[in-house]
């Protein structure tokens, strides 16, 4: 029988994708590299057999997150012992390791099952853009991102900047409200001008540009007494008495 | 049959001879124990013969596992045929990335131009005739762009000629 009655060019090899993750986020990227990593891009994929493919995933330092995520979102641990319970922000987990975040958000796409550690030695995820040799050498294929890159406002010239297309034009009195506050301004922080210890606090004002005035006294005087600052000396005096800096 | 016949059983040698007993009544028949409890048995043990363990030659356990794996036997009749469509319907899918178009789009397109091939076909075809399930995809994008479609990254293939073009 011929060898070429059936020829199969490299249905069953495996290939390797570049991803690049500059402003993606790793949330919505990971179902998309875990479609890679599985195989399921594959005619042949079948749920048990090992038929996926080799990403190699660049720039993970500057990936991005929504909102405050870096800030708010959180990755939990507990060592099993009393007291073990520990929780980390997203940006301190990318301070450490710039990969783990991309990392943790494929492995929690992947089923848990024990083929989970071997799908995961295929993921090669960089920092940055510099890639050994080797790797590189066996990339074939760019896998499409998830989002367009957005320019930045700095990579805009004036030119385009004036003329870019407005619906309307701000008076030049205008003055935007704060939408929590509705009050004109953002948001001030509030004095309580009735307690004892904030009218003998010894402040400097901004309108009069007088030092050491209290605020009981000069309330009467200046219209701008909100926008008087405590002195320095009275920020010590409450720090050493509540005992924090 | 309400007398009662023997029928032979031959084993090797020895002929034995035993007594089938007839009732006339369901009554009765439910009273009697079935068929004789050696080969009654031996139906069970012939269906765990290749369990691990006692669960081979121990009757309690054999009866038990034997019960559990044909009422398995009776859910995976069901559970097969669904697997199996979701198998198909992922492999569609990646015979369709491979091309640039979504499995929606694919199978209305191909529901639309009339072509009766079913799920289970179209995964074989996109295994072992690749530019059979190309030509089917780029027929399916043509209908469905005639159509009005319109979907990002979906493509006008050429060398398609529609009944529109004559």
């Amino acid at each position: 029988m011929s060898m070429k009655r059936v020829q199969q060019w490299a249905t069953f090899s495996r290939f390797w994708w570049i991803y690049d993750a500059k402003f993606q986020s790793p949330f919505k990227s990971a179902p998309r590299l875990c479609f890679h990593l599985l195989g399921k891009h594959k005619p042949i994929y079948y749920p048990t057999s090992d038929v996926g493919d080799h990403i190699v995933v660049i720039n993970t330092k500057h990936i991005a997150m929504k909102n405050d995520y870096w800030r708010t979102f959180t990755y939990f641990h507990h060592t099993g012992y009393p007291k073990g319970f520990s929780k980390t922000r997203a940006w301190e987990v990318h301070e450490a390791d710039p990969t783990r975040i991309m990392r943790l958000a494929v492995r929690g796409w992947l089923k848990g099952n024990l083929d989970r550690p071997k799908v995961m030695e295929r993921l090669h995820c960089f920092p940055e853009e510099d890639v050994p040799e080797e790797i590189l050498k066996n990339v074939s294929g760019q896998i499409p991102q998830v989002f367009p890159i957005p320019k930045s406002l700095e990579e805009y010239t004036m030119e385009e900047r004036e003329n870019f297309p407005r619906l309307i034009e701000w008076p030049e009195e205008y003055v935007q409200t704060d939408k929590k506050t509705n009050r004109p301004g953002p948001k001030r922080e509030r004095r309580d001008t009735n307690n004892k210890a904030m009218k003998e606090m010894k402040t400097f004002c901004v309108k009069c540009a007088l030092w050491g005035v209290s605020l009981s006294q000069h309330l009467g005087i200046c219209c701008l007494t909100r926008m008087m600052f405590p002195l320095t000396s009275n920020w010590e005096n409450d720090a050493g008495s509540k005992g924090r800096v | 049959m309400d007398i009662m016949q023997p029928f032979s059983l031959t084993d090797g040698k020895n002929k034995c001879w035993l007594l089938a007993m007839v009732f006339l009544t369901a009554c009765r028949f439910t009273r009697s124990r079935g068929p004789d409890p050696f080969w009654r048995r031996q139906m069970y043990f012939r269906m765990a013969w290749r369990y691990y363990g006692r669960s081979r030659n121990c009757w309690v356990l054999a009866l038990r596992r034997v019960h559990k794996a044909l009422k398995k036997a009776t859910l995976a009749r069901q559970l097969k045929k669904i697997q199996m469509r979701k198998l198909w319907g992922q492999r569609i899918n990646a015979g369709c990335y491979e091309h640039g178009c979504e499995k929606d789009i694919f199978l209305e397109g191909i529901a639309q131009s009339n072509i009766g091939l079913n799920k289970q076909m179209l995964a074989q075809l996109a295994i072992y005739e690749p530019r059979t399930f190309k030509s089917l995809v780029d027929l399916a994008k043509k209908q469905q762009l005639e159509a009005g479609i319109t979907q990002n990254g979906l493509v006008a293939p050429s060398g398609v000629i529609t009944r529109g073009m004559l």
